[in-house]
């Protein structure tokens, strides 16, 4: 409890309040996109379909990785990456950096692989700038939409990014301001809403669910901001400053190139012994292998491993690729142990919440579900005590569509992506299906005077049918699933199949939100 | 009221972009040589919220307007002098 006086606490419950509002319908389009993608790998192994993406390399990975090199022009050695892909598969990657003529900026000119992981033999082969390569992956255009919703707002770069800052920036006024105002923090947390449906039922509700979101609330607002404005805005601002705009020298400083390189023809050293010493080191295969320089005196080795059981952080390896000789664990950045690298190997699993497998992703999801409903009740009560004014009745009513409209839109975009799954452009259907679900939920949002409950009949249908659209189409089955240890088309299919029945419940047993419409001001 | 949300949106925001700016021509490079580089990244959030918190705290406004506008100037000052 923190002592104020009262205009200070007037203030500050002004602030609360239009932090949350103003532009508070994308905050909790990024919050609730934030929630779905938590499960981003999982979504995509249920939309794509296949059979699971194999947890670590193994077999020869070695033999494979140099007849494959032996096709590509070694200007294409400046990095290789080598990750496990579906069962008897695996994928190379050969990539340097190049001038994309479309941007002027510099990127990465990818060659791509994927191949047999007994034979060797070339199943796909994809070629262009990064952005064409892997998004053009149509198994994954569904989780691809759903992340870059999240991260940008699907708007164009820097944009998006600048807009998800922001509202991560307001975020944290918000959180702070919340928790600076609350007089009773701690006693609030346990305290159970007043009963029936008066407006103090509903701000009891808001301030339970808030005391416990809280916390998460301030660190995923901070970890969220940094992603945003790191490569946006800070890398441009700094390198100004401390490069003299030279943006590839800052990167090369803060990751570490060594000064002088030597790009002798020399043999790389065995990938399958430094994949077999990182094993017995961490416990664990690799799930990805990056080889810069490949074929170079200068050749390294990094091996990137899962968080130990014990661990916030994935492991990173380092050998040397002429010698093989192992040289240590490797920073996130840079060349030796750091604050800030340290501090920059936290900021992932904070955010994405990875660092103890499903368990932890639940949580993450539990809690962001709970800043969304946060989010909404907060922007609800704020109209509820305007509601004699007509821009906040307008408000009022966009609130409602993009609550109950973006669930739809999300499930409308599975739908799409699932129809054109079998023969169609995914990538270019999925965010055209969530666009035409927005369009009929605004229409239907501003035509009837209360669409609060066709929404959750709609969201119900939706979420009821999907599993069984997706299996019409030509999706695994749960028995071929089950064969191909596919747990995540049978986890998501039982959510959705569950989480629509209990929509589909007579509304009289519905959350206190659906029916907030009835709320009578108590004071 | 317009002078307190002028100092707490653009202004708190001017000042801690060039706050970051600056951190690296003070901050220790550290170890690795890098921290003067990532800290300021990584602590822009969090000083922007204290700019912000204190725009919309200061109950004395005419000194957060000082505060605010010496930080900016002498943060530009700073910029100017390093190129």
């Amino acid at each position: 409890m923190i002592a104020m006086s009262q205009s200070r606490t007037k203030r500050l419950t002004a602030i609360h309040g239009w932090s949350g509002t103003v532009l508070g319908i994308l905050l909790y389009v990024v919050i609730v996109t934030g929630a779905i993608v938590v499960f981003d790998n999982e979504i995509r192994d249920w939309s794509q379909g296949s059979a699971q993406v194999e947890n670590g390399l193994s077999g020869k990975v070695d033999r494979i990785v140099r007849n494959a090199a032996r096709g590509i022009d070694p200007k294409f050695y400046e990095e290789v990456f080598v990750r496990p892909h579906v069962e008897g598969q695996m994928r190379v990657s050969f990539q340097s950096h190049q001038t994309n003529p479309d941007t002027g900026g510099l990127d990465d000119y990818v060659i791509l692989l994927t191949l047999d992981k007994e034979t060797g033999e070339e199943v796909s082969r994809k070629e262009g700038f990064s952005g064409e390569v892997f998004g053009a992956d149509r198994g994954a255009a569904l989780s691809r939409f759903l992340v870059d919703l999240h991260v940008q707002l699907y708007l164009p770069e820097p944009w998006g990014l600048y807009m998800t800052g922001i509202l991560g920036l307001l975020m944290m006024a918000a959180s702070v301001t919340g928790f600076l105002m609350h007089k009773h923090l701690f006693r609030d947390a346990f305290l159970p809403a007043r009963p029936g449906e008066r407006l103090v039922t509903a701000r009891d509700r808001h301030i339970l669910a808030a005391s416990w979101s809280l916390p998460f609330a301030i660190i995923l607002a901070f970890t969220g901001a940094f992603f945003s404005f790191a490569l946006s805005l800070a890398v441009p601002v700094l390198a100004m400053v401390a490069f003299g705009g030279d943006q590839q020298a800052l990167v090369e400083t803060v990751l570490g190139v060594p000064d002088e390189l030597d790009l002798t023809r020399t043999s790389l050293a065995s990938l399958d012994y430094i994949i077999a010493d990182a094993t017995s080191r961490v416990g664990g295969a690799p799930t990805l292998l990056q080889i810069d320089h490949y074929g170079s005196a200068s050749a390294m080795v990094t091996s990137f491993h899962s968080p130990a059981p014990s661990d916030l952080t994935r492991q990173t390896l380092l050998f040397d690729g002429v010698t093989r000789e192992y040289l240590g664990v490797k920073p996130t950045i840079g060349l030796a142990p750091s604050v800030g690298s340290s501090l920059v190997s936290l900021m992932g699993p904070l955010h994405f919440g990875n660092f103890a497998g499903l368990l932890s992703k639940t949580v993450w999801l539990a809690l962001g579900l709970a800043m969304a409903y946060v989010t909404a009740t907060g922007m609800l009560l704020w109209t509820k005590r305007r509601e004699e004014e007509r821009l906040w009745q307008n408000f009022n009513r966009a609130l409602t569509i993009t609550i109950w409209g973006l669930p739809i839109a999300v499930l409308g975009s599975a739908y799409g992506f699932f129809f054109f799954l079998p023969a169609g452009d995914t990538v270019f259907w999925t965010p055209v299906a969530f666009a035409i679900a927005t369009i009929v939920c605004i229409w239907v949002g501003f035509g009837k005077k209360d669409p609060t409950e066709r929404y959750i009949r709609w969201l119900g249908y939706m979420s009821v049918l999907l599993p069984l659209f997706r299996h019409i189409v030509g999706g695994l089955s749960w028995s071929e699933a089950l064969i191909q240890g596919q747990m995540a088309v049978l986890t998501i299919d039982i959510l959705l199949v569950i989480g629509g029945l209990v929509l589909l419940r007579p509304l009289r047993h519905a959350a206190p939100l659906i029916r907030r419409r009835h709320l009578e001001p108590a004071e | 009221m317009t002078t307190r949300w002028i100092l707490a949106l653009p202004g708190a925001l001017i000042a801690s972009v060039l706050t970051m700016a600056t951190m690296p021509l003070w901050m220790p490079q550290g170890g690795a040589q890098i921290d003067h580089i990532v800290m300021p990244v990584v602590l822009f959030p969090l000083i922007w919220v204290v700019f912000f918190m204190y725009c919309c705290m200061e109950e004395n406004l005419p000194r957060g307007s000082l505060v605010m506008i010496g930080t900016i100037a002498f943060q530009s000052f700073l910029i100017v002098t390093a190129f």
